[in-house]
């Protein structure tokens, strides 16, 4: 015997699952079933499912560009160091490490044109000179802490070429660090 | 290819070693024990890994060559330099042969380490400038 509920129920059936051709459920689960896609049409999610990636490859259409070069971000550190220890004319070692961090800069920088040629020859913007911190010789000694924490995460991510190029320049630095010590 | 460039690292950790060793003679510093006890400690984690790579670490010689005699505490002084700077090298061969990064990780280690104890021993001798540029690298 029918009730006025499961002619409603059987209608919400037929409307939402009958593009599949599957008989209307007649199970127990049926009640939980009939409860959800009273709110939302399976057609409506498999729509959206559908339709989800299709927004996404339609909005995502021109190629982004390639991420920036990691080792470039490492470059432009060893120019900035190297103008802080220039500007450190009291602190005997500071010609020193100016000049090992000139020296990684160049050679960091090299492999990053190497990769990626430049699109015109114009020379990478000098680092604008910081103000000169309250306490210099700290400033460098943090500088270098950093460089050599920046340069050793950076090797886990980079090709086996250029583990070896990173490595020695994250060394570096903690020799440069160890001087200043 | 990684293996075999972990077995040269090996093999500047056991010439490391014996040199620790030897200058203890001419050097009375707290700083030899510690450099001796932390290669000991690479060599044995460097042949546990060739072990579990299904290698056969390559044993020691029985006496290693220092570039120079090795006579006071100066040329002592010259031959750990230079023993950390062959074990800066051998370990950045590693760095470049490995994609395993806790190989990686470990020989990065090795090399900065044996970078600042290098510098450390620079300073010690007065050598100008201390700061090695690029450990590791032939012309560094």
């Amino acid at each position: 015997m029918k009730t006025p509920a499961d002619g409603i129920s059987a209608a919400v059936d037929d409307q939402t699952i009958s593009f599949a051709r599957l008989p209307p459920r007649r199970t127990a689960a049926g009640t939980m079933g009939r409860v959800i896609s009273e709110s939302v049409s399976r057609r409506r999610v498999l729509f959206a499912v559908a339709a989800a990636p299709l927004a996404v490859a339609c909005t995502a259409e021109p190629p982004p560009p390639p991420p920036p070069d990691p080792l470039s971000a490492l470059a432009a550190q060893a120019r900035a160091d190297a103008k802080l220890a220039q500007a450190l004319t009291t602190v005997p070692a500071a010609a020193e490490i100016a000049k090992a961090r000139e020296t990684h800069a160049s050679l960091l920088q090299a492999e990053v044109d190497r990769e990626r040629p430049p699109q015109s020859s114009t020379v990478p913007p000098a680092p604008t000179a910081p103000p000169t911190p309250p306490d210099p010789l700290a400033a460098l000694r943090t500088a270098l802490d950093e460089a050599v924490r920046e340069a050793s995460a950076t090797v886990a991510s980079l090709p086996a070429y250029r583990a070896g190029l990173v490595g020695s320049v994250a060394a570096g630095c903690a020799s440069l660090r160890e001087v200043l010590a | 290819m990684s293996v075999e460039s972990v077995q040269t690292a090996l093999g500047t950790e056991h010439a490391a070693l014996w040199t620790y060793g030897m200058v203890s003679a001419f050097l009375n510093d707290k700083a030899v024990a510690e450099g001796s006890n932390l290669h000991r400690a690479r060599r044995d984690t460097t042949e546990r890994w060739l072990r579990d790579h299904g290698t056969t670490p390559n044993p020691p010689a029985a006496a290693y060559l220092p570039p120079a005699p090795v006579s006071d505490g100066p040329s002592a002084l010259a031959a750990l330099v230079a023993v950390e700077q062959d074990t800066c090298a051998a370990w950045r061969g590693v760095l470049e042969r490995t994609d395993d990064s806790a190989l990686r990780t470990s020989a990065l280690e090795a090399l900065t380490t044996a970078a600042v104890r290098a510098t450390r021993w620079r300073k010690a001798a007065g050598s100008a400038p201390a700061s090695i540029t690029m450990p590791g690298v032939a012309s560094g």
